[in-house]
């Protein structure tokens, strides 16, 4: 049918048509609205090469996701709950330039991830989860920044919050409060 | 009138694209896509939340942190931030190279490589516009890498176009699957939200409800029927790639997804190349793509549902090695037991819960086997006559059908025997109904995690949790019905279940009937529960076994399960730990405490068999 010259370059047209036919129709089979028809997405655990089309469906996120934080001082007082993750007020530059988008995403992201694990593993597992140590960190990081202002801190305990955003009718809803940990100084956490 | 004619004209006229200026358009637009991006992470701090705070010496490209010429540059510079200044490079390269071919292929190669290396690394954090990024420049380099063979790069050209059509109809779809857009609450609700929302947005919805349904449905209609694209020769290219920039330019400003718009632009191109007919291009356009995936699709459609035909006839083939009894209108249920080599050993009969089926029993049955006579079936796979009859009569899925059912069957192995019940979940709920009613067949009884049928009106979790799980059940009951179970993943459901069972419980677990029983038999339930009648008091020993993780998960679930054990004249509660609602059946340390409270249950009821009902 095709001649010796002409073969492999039609081997090539032939494979990148086959390929190219496959990857549609994985990444068609793996946009199902109901999460447990991802199977395929096991392929490609970075949703890479199978991109995750159902943006903001069928369930969008109307949380903001926060990371508090509470402290017990030396003294014997705590702290009232503060933010880990600053979410920045929107500004028109976002438009072209918003670098801290992705932190946002990040935490949301990690939250996700560690929500998942609730209704399967227990307190202790989930503890050993890596979402959790990123959390966690999070939550180490502004307990550092606080000792400048605290003093002494003998432990911290951290919280993830839904919160309606800049919906007042509706109260901030707690998701996951994490263990007292006692704080080790500096080198907590490394 | 005239500029206005002449403005309709223009939008609604087919563009003309040709295959190496759409390749061109394509490189420069992702270039600039992947340059944004970069910028945005070199800058930012996605790194820095994972920086420790203290300041140790680590090794970079540039040498030790501590080599006083880089160390304030190096401290806070990773291989990553050194991948990423090569894209911006490779990307710079990109958009200027409009003739040589060894710059376009080479930029791509590496974008691309690049992509691959630091999508595992900035995994978390990233979003659609990576996504779609990486897509453009796979296929790009696909399309040179075949040193731009015209079939090859029109091949990829239609791909990033397809992909494009999926991306919007599959979002479109997608939301369409969720109440909050058919509600038109969405938009709003994101907009409320500090990291995605804006604030005047989110006021102006709520003071004008018109423009908020009008917005949604807009973005509904727009990405549901978008691949109308494909049917107009052409002519909706132009007003359709028009009304999703604007959306993706709206989303950029009240949002702060500006990135989207660059990522969803680079794949604009494609498809205003794929869209316009053959007949009006001026060169030779390939449209074996396509073709090629229609092909593809149609035959994995067919491939599914020949396995899943194939699952079903097994299934069918595996229940009828078992034995049987006659039911009602002719019908039999089909069990499994082991003969433990007593004939006067006792009968433990266990009733599977929600769409499970009897492997989850496996290690039950493991551990009394020697002991006992366990018998286990599948309550929603009910056989005709013969092998060759359809499975099951459509209204038998009945809480009380299921409770006649257990009754027969106990009647025929369990009669003149010692017997008892062990129920899961929903079949907790199923066998306190038959013991509450024949006392004179049931010896005792092992609730496993049961269901309570006050639970959805005590506990806001657990009615949260049925109201959003209804309509993922119908979805999957449509689905599979239509032969798509194999694509659910079910690796974490049967984890604790040997190789072999695992996969025949996933065999059942992918079946239609499965799910088609459990709906209704689901509707049934909450009838039931609704009906609140049934007596709960049970004149036998009663063991009530719950998992930790439940308890912990929702604590009014413990309090209900206490009040179970304590409505019977012997009842006690066991929390079983490391355990959750599948596991205290399924996993080894699950079935051992469950074992054990049947041997207890047993002895329960051979030292006290009268007093209990003498009411001492």
């Amino acid at each position: 049918m095709f001649s010796e010259q002409e073969r492999p370059g039609r081997l090539a047209e032939g494979s990148a048509l086959v390929l190219l036919a496959v990857w549609i129709t994985i990444t068609a089979a793996s946009q199902h609205p109901v999460g447990s028809f991802d199977r395929l997405r096991k392929l490609d655990p970075y949703s890479q090469w199978i991109p995750n089309w159902r943006f903001f469906a069928p369930n969008p996120g109307i949380h903001d996701v926060q990371v508090a934080v509470r402290m017990l001082l030396t003294d014997g007082s705590q702290t009232k709950w503060l933010s880990a993750n600053e979410i920045k007020d929107r500004s028109w530059t976002d438009m072209f330039y918003a670098p801290n988008r992705r932190n946002d995403k990040k935490v949301s992201d990690l939250m996700a991830i560690l929500v998942q694990q609730f209704p399967v593993e227990s307190l202790s597992v989930i503890e050993t989860q890596t979402s959790y140590y990123e959390l966690r960190k999070l939550a180490l990081k502004r307990v550092r920044q606080s000792l400048d202002e605290f003093g002494s801190i003998r432990g911290y305990q951290f919280a993830l919050v839904k919160d309606p955003g800049y919906d007042d009718d509706e109260d901030i809803e707690l998701v996951f409060l994490s263990r007292f940990e006692p704080f080790r100084g500096l080198v907590d956490g490394d | 009138m005239g500029i206005t004619r002449w403005a309709l004209a223009q939008l609604f006229s087919p563009p003309n694209l040709k295959r190496n200026e759409t390749l061109r358009l394509t490189e420069r637009i992702v270039a600039i896509a992947q340059i944004h991006s970069s910028i945005e992470h070199l800058s930012n701090g996605v790194r820095k939340l994972s920086t420790p705070e203290k300041q140790e010496a680590k090794s970079t490209p540039f040498g030790n942190t501590h080599n006083p010429a880089y160390s304030r540059i190096a401290t806070s510079f990773s291989l990553s931030d050194f991948v990423h200044l090569s894209k911006i490079a490779a990307s710079v390269a990109l958009y200027a190279a409009n003739r040589a071919k060894l710059v376009q292929l080479t930029s791509n190669v590496v974008l691309t490589a690049s992509s691959v290396w630091l999508g595992r690394r900035n995994h978390l954090g990233s979003d659609g516009s990576d996504q779609v990024t990486f897509l453009v420049q796979a296929h790009l380099t696909i399309a040179r890498l075949a040193h731009n063979r015209p079939r090859v790069a029109d091949a990829a050209l239609w791909a990033v176009a397809l992909q494009l059509t999926l991306s919007y109809t599959a979002s479109g779809w997608a939301k369409l699957s969720g109440e909050l857009w058919r509600n038109d609450g969405a938009i709003r609700g994101i907009m409320r939200t500090r990291s995605y929302g804006h604030e005047g947005l989110w006021s102006l919805l709520g003071k004008y409800p018109v423009l908020n349904v009008l917005l949604s449905k807009s973005v509904l209609a727009l990405e549901c029927g978008f691949p109308i694209v494909y049917l107009a020769h052409g002519r909706l290219t132009r007003f359709l790639l028009s009304s999703t920039m604007a959306m993706h330019l709206g989303i950029a400003w009240t949002m702060g997804l500006g990135r989207f718009v660059t990522a969803f632009g680079s794949m604009y191109p494609a498809l205003a190349y794929t869209a316009t007919p053959r007949s009006l291009s001026e060169e030779r356009r390939y449209d074996a793509l396509p073709i090629a995936v229609s092909v593809t699709f149609v035959s994995a459609i067919g491939l599914l549902r020949l396995r899943a035909y194939s699952r079903s006839r097994h299934l069918d083939a595996a229940e009828a090695q078992k034995s049987s009894i006659l039911i009602g209108d002719g019908q039999k249920l089909r069990y499994s037991s082991n003969a433990p080599g007593d004939p006067s050993a006792p009968v433990v009969i266990c009733e599977n819960g929600l769409l499970a089926s009897d492997h989850y029993w496996h290690w039950l049955v493991q551990s009394l086997r020697s002991e006992a006579t366990v018998v286990t079936y599948n309550r929603l796979l009910r056989t005709g006559g013969s092998l060759s009859d359809g499975p099951h009569v459509l209204e038998s899925w009945e809480i009380e059908q299921s409770c006649a059912n257990l009754v027969r069957l106990c009647e025929v192995v369990g009669s003149g025997k010692e017997l008892i019940l062990v129920g899961h979940s929903l079949g907790g709920y199923i066998c306190r109904l038959v013991a509450s009613r024949r006392p004179d067949l049931i010896s005792g009884l092992v609730q496993v995690d049961p269901t309570h049928p006050s639970e959805l009106s005590r506990s806001n979790l657990k009615r949260m949790g049925n109201d959003m799980m209804m309509p993922v059940m119908k979805a999957t009951s449509r689905s599979v019905s239509c032969g798509l179970g194999d694509l659910i993943d079910v690796s974490h459901i049967f984890r604790t279940l040997p190789e072999p069972v695992a996969k025949e419980a996933a065999m059942y677990y992918r079946d239609p009937r499965t799910w088609s029983g459990g709906l209704r038999e689901w509707d049934s339930a909450l009838e039931h529960f609704a009906d609140g009648t049934q007596e709960m008091f049970l004149d036998i020993p009663v063991a009530v076994l719950s998992a930790k993780h439940s308890a912990e998960v929702e604590p009014a679930v413990h309090e209900m399960h206490a009040e179970l054990a304590a409505a019977s004249a012997e009842g006690w509660l066991t929390v079983v730990e490391a355990v959750d609602h599948m596991s205290i059946v399924a996993g080894k340390v699950g079935a051992a405490a469950v074992s054990d409270s049947v041997r207890e249950v047993l002895k329960y009821a051979r030292k006290y068999p009268k007093a209990l009902s003498e009411g001492l």
